[in-house]
């Protein structure tokens, strides 16, 4: 046992350094990082420039004789009363971003409320509510309270999150499926094989280790991620994000290092492991009931839904077992390693 | 240290069919030996030397190392042999250091660095130690190889066309380095094809044709059985390809 441990261990260890050492492997990890900050910066030169789109405070101008009437509704609305002689004019001038006023009915006897505002949208829309309800009108316009400011950002980082949690699986099987066919084609599998340690333990050592580097990458930019725009479940997220990508990386290895698979080339067992790894993400997401159970599925689950944290682990576990048998005959078959 | 009888392999070809690799070879190979197993591309040497180093689960036959069955053990009998495979298998991220302590690591050697350190310096690649094995010439890796395959001081060597790819000096290098290994009172056992070294290392020989252990002994033996004086005749000889085609005399 403490063979193993220090087998698995010491294969992880240097599976871990020769993928950090390898350029591509960094340019990887840091592009989905550098891709959020970079909208960051965007996002926020562009603000800075050109100011907020949205008013972040709504002002109306009224003159004395009708602010007067309104003044508590416009005020529970959270709208700013501006006093001004000549409404209409205000908004022209920017000192105001809505009026209303009241003048006299071209249809007939008595006055209406007419409202100048520069587009419609909630805030116009409770203003009539407001100016409806003051005229006694038959019927009144119902605005519901804003869904607040974070919790709409919150929403979309969370599918930035998911997006780049799916990019980690799919890494990992290409990472994967790249490291097991490297080592067969240049002999190292080979030689590793004739050590006096159990087979499995070569698979064993480098799914660790490329599940410690490809982890350690997906947390950091999650991490990055949530301190930038605090992101919706991210704990739900980056559990069934991290188990995905070990299991795509399992995947992606088994792919090519089992039994047979060195007569099919590199192309056909990485494209089938590819297709494996989306078919499982979109029966998540078609069925998320079952796919929130499932490694891989869990985050279809959780785009269209839910996926409570730790589901998919029960069968994730199960799945290594059996994919630890499957590859236990690693060169134990005709015309294996590169050759 | 190394007795294989009757082993014997067959892989599936899709267009041949069944193919039969290796059939029925025995050989034997004791300590201080130099046993070199000859035979033309193709003829089985790669296969054989895989089922003695536990590769390759022979569909028949026997394979002894150091007293250990290796169908029975393949663990004890890693163990106690290494092998070195024609190509390098060297992780070209790491460095030669790195890519031997690796190996002395899992072998459960005590100080891996310094034991790669001190293999390294005994086979004159003391400079290589911290240079990517990506960056190393075939002679230079041919040397990190060996010192990653002594790491355990394995009483069993196989080597796999040892001096494939090697230019003069490092060819002179290796077949000296082997000499000494059997000199040490390991067994040696090496696949070529190339005579001359064959000559210059081997205390015994066996000739592979066609999968079949054709002809054994030492070299003077070889010769006598062909009725050549020249190795190399006597090797084509024996493997059947110094015949003329048929037909070639009517």
């Amino acid at each position: 046992m403490r063979l193993v441990g220090r087998t698995v261990l010491t294969i992880a260890l240097a599976t871990g350094l020769r993928l950090v050492r390898e350029g591509f492997v960094v340019r990887a990890l840091a592009w989905p990082g550098l891709l959020a900050a970079g909208a960051m910066v965007g996002t926020a030169l562009i603000v800075g420039l050109m100011g907020s789109p949205v008013d972040e405070v709504a002002s109306l101008a009224m003159r004395a004789e009708d602010a007067a009437l309104v003044q508590e509704r416009v005020a529970a609305a959270s709208l700013e009363l501006r006093v001004d002689p000549d409404p209409e004019r205000a908004v022209a001038e920017g000192r105001a971003s809505r009026a209303a006023w009241r003048e006299a009915d071209p249809g007939g006897a008595g006055e209406r409320w007419v409202v100048a505002a520069p587009s419609a949208g909630p805030t116009t829309f409770r203003i009539e509510a407001i100016l409806r309800d003051q005229a006694q009108a038959a019927w009144r316009i119902e605005v519901p309270p804003e869904t607040a400011r974070s919790a709409v950002v919150a929403g979309q980082s969370g599918r930035m999150g998911l997006i780049i949690s799916v990019l980690f699986a799919l890494y990992g099987v290409v990472m994967g499926a790249g490291l097991a066919w490297r080592d067969r084609a240049e002999g190292v599998v080979e030689a590793a094989l004739t050590l006096p340690v159990p087979p499995w333990t070569q698979a064993a050592g480098r799914l660790v280790g490329l599940g410690v580097v490809l982890g350690l990458g997906q947390l950091a930019t999650l991490q990055l991620m949530h301190g930038i725009m605090a992101m919706d479940r991210p704990l739900a997220i980056a559990g069934n994000g991290l188990v995905a990508t070990v299991v795509a990386c399992a995947l992606g290895l088994s792919a090519v290092a089992s039994p047979g698979a060195a007569d099919r080339g590199f192309a056909a067992p990485l494209s089938r492991a590819l297709g494996f790894v989306t078919a499982l993400m979109g029966l998540g997401a078609g069925l998320p009931a079952v796919g929130a159970w499932l490694p891989v599925a869990s985050l279809g689950a959780l785009a269209v839904g839910s996926s409570p944290l730790g589901a998919p682990i029960p069968v994730t576990l199960l799945g290594l077992a059996l994919v630890g048998l499957a590859v236990r005959r690693w060169g134990q078959h005709q015309g294996g390693l590169g050759r | 240290m190394l007795h294989a009888t009757d082993l014997s392999r067959t892989f599936l070809d899709a267009r041949r069919g069944p193919v039969l690799a290796v059939d029925g070879i025995s050989l034997r190979v004791d300590r201080g030996e130099v046993y070199a197993l000859l035979g033309p591309n193709g003829a089985g040497k790669t296969t054989t030397l895989r089922m003695l180093a536990t590769l390759l689960r022979p569909d028949r036959g026997r394979v002894l190392i150091d007293g250990v069955d290796a169908a029975v053990d393949p663990l004890g009998a890693r163990a106690r042999l290494a092998y070195v495979p024609a190509e390098a298998g060297l992780e070209p991220q790491l460095s030669a250091l790195e890519a031997v302590s690796l190996f002395a690591a899992v072998q459960g050697v005590a100080r891996p660095r310094e034991r790669a350190r001190e293999l390294l310096a005994r086979l004159g690649a003391a400079e290589l130690c911290s240079a990517a094995c990506g960056s190393l010439s075939t002679g230079q890796k041919r040397r990190v190889v060996l010192a990653r395959a002594l790491v355990h001081d394995p009483p069993l060597l196989l080597l796999d066309e040892p001096t494939d790819g090697l230019d003069v000096a490092g060819r002179r290098d290796v077949l000296a380095l082997v000499r000494r290994l059997a000199a040490e009172g390991r067994a040696v056992l090496v696949s070529s094809h190339i005579m001359g070294e064959v000559e210059a290392i081997a205390t015994r020989a066996g000739v592979v044709a066609r999968g079949r252990l054709v002809a054994e002994g030492s070299l003077d033996e070889l010769r006598e059985r062909a009725g050549l004086r020249d190795l190399g005749e006597a090797f084509l000889r024996l493997t059947g390809e110094g015949l003329p085609p048929t037909g070639a005399q009517g």
